[in-house]
């Protein structure tokens, strides 16, 4: 073990007096101070405060990935080129004590920057914090939806399979499903099973929506929030309809809480009537103490235009849906953004120890130029890897979409080996807590945990096994172009 | 030859195939380009900031790159319903464009109309609007001059967006806006021709561009200017983009329109406001403004600093604000409506004339639809009358007037759209604009009448009598009644019963109550001859009437029921209902005190203003209740009755 920690303390001095990498930290440091002075937002203090956490993140998690791929193909390399690593290799350590200690080094200088940057980002967020705010709107949103962690929670469904089945037997009943609904062994087919999933996800639609001038009733449960506690809650809803009002505004109220609730905070709901362009994100705050003790919010929405109360021929009648991902949710305060904060900054750190461990995988048979090439094009097919399998999963449905364009048909040919190599990519774009600590959304435990083990741990200890096989094997005596 | 010399070559030979085989697919890229209008209109070398410049060098062909990623990050943030980046992104992404119009307008339009409906306070709102005005004015224009959809779009935000009615929150708009105008340029002079509303912005568009111009061509400023730069006025602080304001607005404009409004309105009727503070450097800042001796250089540094400002936040050139004045007549710049035709003109300049292709002629067409509008809107209620609130800017009290100065322009820009339909074969168009401006007419000759403008109505019923005759040529019997008659045949119609001419009167008398809470007492005198000649029309066959069952109450009778009314209900702010209570009659004040007086106390109570100095109790009052004792003194605490109304 003190032969790794050796290599690796080596490694960081090499680091931090290798130019390259002041020239990083000096980049890193002019960044974050003044970025402020730079990004604006949209002029509220929570959207300066947004996007000064996005960009400072973002450019941190960028400069310092960059950093690791060009320490870790640069190191292991260098001593190649220059032949100090015959010195090394004579001594009593192993090649992989040599690598992992390498490996070790960058991962304690990532994590030393990273912390170095996260101190002064914190200090600017709380330094932004003390500005001039817009309206106390915008500070209580700065408060209760940035500066924040919360967790969501989608509306309970009633049991749509039980129905489901339910619909079939009545169907089967009537004589009404085709004979290849049937298995021949009892029960559903393919083909019963695909009719069946159609009924469910009919049902779950149907609850999903509210008929012109309908109301429909919601239950948000498993809210583990104080009840003694202060605090705005996040109704956040996005409503499509099947007629647009004539100026594409949704006239309708959302009833929030059960008074009638045991231990009920609130004597009367509270009421929101809205006025909202329809298909695009709302927010209605709402105080916590609606939330019943037992965790429970209820949350009726009425379909309705309040300003012409009863006289339901002046209101515009449509359908309103909510059927969306993400569509209808309530977030409410779980943790201190602080915490938020520091495991977002772990999990940037699980990728940047990943992507040190592609660095020592690539230097250990490739010269440094080719390692660093390959370790830009794995990082940014990592950084990606979500937008390119959507665009793939887009180009797979509709593929005729494309036949005038000979790049995309390209693309479709190309599709096969495309999908293997983002397999093999790490997929470090579904571990990435910027969005949602921007969003004031908690980034959990769990999430980083995931993040650790697969990133940290599998696919680091894959890339790192690889590495030392390789080099174990590796000609150290032969030139490399 | 070693290997890797080998792997050398064959990798240059690789890369040299790889450039001669997109050679020809350059000539068809570059086809591409100009049939979907991608090259750019300006030159690409020309006034192109440095910023913008250094950006575009940087990122050199990754530009394409980068623009693709902004506006994948820009749609997606979008969906998801996230805009706190929106403005950045814009920036970016019009940064990496910045000579292509289409990208401008793209983003101006997506912040001020799609983002700013999605926020629901109005000071949000009116930071999306403004921002998507900015972005237009302050980048885009500048970037693309000879860009007519800029332009238009630009107009269409402050005739639309700011000056129409249809966002819930457009009276926030018109309040900002007309509180930084009316910060700036101060209130223009009530009922001002052409020519004192065009004289007023003569020195601005004279004004020198730099304080040491003004101290070159006018030595006699120097002692002032040193005064004001000791008080911390900075006179060569300019604008910069990213700026919220200008740092004169701030440092001067601030303190100056202190000097105006609201406390001296206030003043004058009468009513100290209690949150006024003494303030030393304020009354020094004061004397600087108000000493007799230095008037004219106070005037010469004022107009210098209104044109700054002017010129480097809100890119107005004072010389053509006077220039669309003498063509459209004497706006009101706190108005939306005069900056739309401001920036609608603007963009007319740029369309190439005799062009003769559809393009220019259908800009040229919207141009003027656009400035049609914003006339008729002006005419409708474009008198503005304005108290600003400096704290909270989008609670100023603001008033929509008709604006009668403007019926002759709208006349003739009627005629000439008209003509233009016409002449592009638009028929059906024509034909509707023909209707428009005859019921635009008769609409104007009944408001002129009213206004005692005899002679000017008359000419226009000359010119429908003259211009819109029936199929056959002969003219319209309604044209050819006398104007009495036909100023009055719409009320005969709508007097058919008591409650009618109860409401026609009332109407009348309230809008005389408010001409004189405005200062206006020829136009409140001209409103209440008009109200006696509807009373006394509907009465004229009812003298005999003695059940009172059609009977109108005595006019003098409803004349204070109408001013309790006013006082009580009516929309003005506290300060011109002191003016009016000042400048009422006192036999009609007397007749209303005790019925409006627990109105008056909490409505002064509202604006933090003595109720006592402010409607001060009328003079007499003890002989007058002695002499007409009420009836039933249990409501003396309630609110003034919503009679004849």
């Amino acid at each position: 073990m003190s032969r790794i920690v050796a290599v690796a303390r080596n490694m960081i001095a090499e680091g931090i007096r290798m130019k390259i990498a002041v020239i990083f930290i000096v980049m890193l440091v002019v960044i974050v101070a003044a970025l402020p002075a730079i990004m604006h937002g949209d002029g509220t203090l929570r959207g300066r405060v947004q996007t000064f956490l996005a960009y400072s993140l973002g450019a941190t998690a960028v400069l310092l990935s960059l950093l690791t791929v060009f320490l870790s193909c640069a190191s292991v390399a260098a001593e190649l080129a220059g032949r100090q690593i015959f010195l090394t290799v004579s001594k009593p350590i192993a090649r992989w004590q040599y690598l992992v200690g390498k490996w070790l080094g960058i991962a304690i200088l990532d994590a030393l920057l990273l912390a170095g940057a996260g101190v002064g980002i914190y200090a600017m967020v709380a330094y932004l914090k003390t500005t001039a705010w817009l309206n106390e709107q915008d500070r209580d949103a700065l408060r209760y939806e940035v500066l924040t962690a919360r967790a969501s929670v989608r509306p309970s469904t009633p049991d749509f399979a039980a129905r489901a089945d339910a619909q079939m037997e009545r169907l089967k009943e009537q004589d009404r499903l085709p004979q290849s609904a049937f298995a021949p062994t009892g029960g559903w087919s393919q083909v019963g099973q695909t009719i069946r999933q159609r009924i469910r996800d009919d049902l779950s639609k149907q609850w999903m929506s509210c008929p012109p001038l309908g109301v429909r009733e919601y239950r948000f449960e498993n809210m583990h929030f104080d009840p003694n506690e202060a605090g705005l809650i996040h109704l956040r809803y996005k409503a499509q309809v099947s007629r647009y009002p004539p100026d594409d505004i949704l006239r309708c109220a959302w009833v929030i809480g059960d008074p009638t609730k045991d231990g009920a905070r609130i004597s009367r709901p509270y009421l929101s009537e809205r006025a909202d362009v329809v298909r695009q994100y709302h927010i209605v705050r709402i105080p916590a103490d609606a939330i019943a003790p037992d965790g429970t919010l209820l949350v009726r929405f009425e379909n309705v235009d309040r300003r012409y109360s009863g006289d339901f021929d002046k209101m515009h009648r449509t359908s309103v849906s909510f059927s969306g991902q993400g569509d209808l949710e309530v977030l409410y305060e779980v943790g201190s953004f602080e915490a938020n904060y520091l495991r977002s900054l772990l999990m940037i750190l699980a990728q940047l120890v990943l992507l040190a461990a592609v660095g020592v995988l690539a230097s250990s048979f490739l010269s440094f130029p080719v390692a660093c090439l390959m370790c830009m094009m794995v990082y940014l097919t990592a950084i990606s890897s979500g937008f390119l399998q959507e665009a793939i999963r887009e180009l797979a449905a509709n593929p005729s979409a494309f036949e005038g364009d000979l790049a995309l048909r390209l693309a479709v040919l190309l599709k096969p080996a495309t999908t293997v190599f983002l397999w093999v990519v790490p997929q470090i774009s579904a571990y990435n807590p910027i969005n949602d600590l921007v969003d004031g959304r908690l980034v959990s435990w769990a999430w980083l945990g995931r993040a650790a083990l697969w990133l940290g741990a599998v696919q680091t200890t894959v890339a790192m096994a690889a590495a030392c096989l390789i080099f174990r094997r590796r000609e150290l005596a032969q030139v490399i172009v | 030859m070693q290997a890797g010399r080998r792997i050398q070559l064959l990798s240059l030979s690789i890369a040299l195939l790889a450039v001669l085989a997109v050679v020809p697919l350059q000539g068809v890229i570059n086809r591409s380009r100009v049939d979907l209008n991608l090259t750019p209109v300006e030159d690409p070398f020309t006034a192109m900031p440095h910023d913008v410049a250094l950006t575009l060098a940087a990122l050199g062909s990754f530009r394409g790159l980068a623009v693709d990623y902004l506006w994948i990050r820009a749609d997606r943030l979008k969906e998801q319903g996230k805009h706190y980046e929106a403005l950045q992104l814009a920036d970016m992404i019009c940064r990496l464009q910045p000579r292509f119009p289409a990208v401008w307008a793209f983003q101006a339009w997506n912040m001020a109309w799609n983002i700013s409906v999605t926020t629901h306070t109005p000071e949000e709102r009116w930071l999306w609007v403004r921002n998507g005005m900015r972005l237009l004015r302050d980048r885009g224009i500048p970037l693309n001059p000879h860009a007519h959809k800029l332009y238009r779009d630009l107009a269409w935000i402050f005739l639309n967006k700011m000056g129409g009615a249809m966002d819930d929150m457009h009276m926030s708009y018109k309040r900002e806006w007309a509180f930084l105008m009316q910060r700036l340029l101060g209130p223009p002079a009530p009922g001002s021709t052409l020519e004192q509303a065009r004289d007023a912005l003569k020195p601005l568009a004279e004004a020198p561009g730099s304080a040491e111009q003004l101290r070159a061509e006018r030595h006699s400023v120097a002692p002032l200017l040193d005064e004001l730069e000791k008080l911390g006025v900075d006179l060569s602080a300019t604008f910069k983009p990213d700026d919220q304001q200008h740092p004169l607005e701030g440092s001067f404009f601030d303190r100056y329109v202190r000097l105006v409004s609201p406390e001296t309105l206030m003043l004058d009727v009468g009513v100290d406001q209690p949150q006024i503070e003494v303030d030393l450097e304020k009354e020094r800042f004061r004397s600087v403004f108000t000493d007799p001796n230095r008037a004219e250089d106070a005037a010469a540094v004022l107009a210098f600093l209104r044109a700054k400002v002017l010129r480097e936040r809100y890119k107005l050139d004072p010389a053509r604000m006077r220039d669309v004045m003498e063509r459209y007549g004497p706006l009101d710049w706190r108005g939306c409506q005069a900056h739309a035709i401001y920036w609608a003109s603007r963009g007319d300049e740029v369309v190439p004339r005799g062009a003769g292709d559809d393009d220019s002629r259908r800009d040229l067409m919207n141009t003027r639809r656009f400035i049609f509008f914003a006339l008729n809107d002006i005419h409708e209620f474009g008198r503005i009358v304005f108290i600003p609130n400096a704290e909270q800017p989008n609670r100023s009290y603001y008033y929509g007037l008709p604006d009668l100065r403007f019926i002759d322009v709208l006349h003739k820009v009627y005629l000439e759209v008209g003509k233009d339909e016409a002449e592009r074969g638009n028929n059906k168009a024509a034909e509707e604009f023909q209707l428009g401006h005859a019921n635009f007419l008769s609409s104007a000759i009944r408001s002129l009448y009213i206004d005692g403008q005899i002679a000017e109505a008359d000419k226009y019923l000359a010119y429908l009598r003259d211009n819109y005759k029936e199929r056959d040529g002969r003219p319209k019997r309604i044209y050819l009644m006398t104007l009495h008659e036909f100023v009055l045949r719409d009320f005969g119609e709508r007097l058919s019963s008591r409650n009618s001419a109860n409401v026609a009167v009332a109407t009348a008398m309230l809008k005389a109550w408010e001409e004189l809470a405005l200062g206006s007492t020829d136009v409140h005198d001209k409103r209440l001859s008009w109200a006696r000649r509807i009373y006394d029309f509907y009465m004229k066959d009812k003298v005999d009437d003695m059940t009172d069952r059609r009977q109108l109450p005595p006019f003098n009778e409803m004349r204070a029921t109408s001013l309790a009314d006013c006082l009580a209900f009516g929309p003005l702010h506290v300060a011109y209902k002191a003016r009016l209570w000042r400048l009422a009659p006192l036999p009609i004040k007397q007749q209303i005190y005790d019925w409006v007086k627990p109105a008056l106390v909490r409505l002064a109570g509202r604006y933090n203003v003595d109720p006592d100095r402010a409607f001060p109790e009328p003079e007499g009052m003890e002989q007058y209740r002695a002499e007409h004792p009420r009836v039933d003194s249990e409501q003396t605490d309630q609110p003034a009755p919503r009679i004849g109304l």
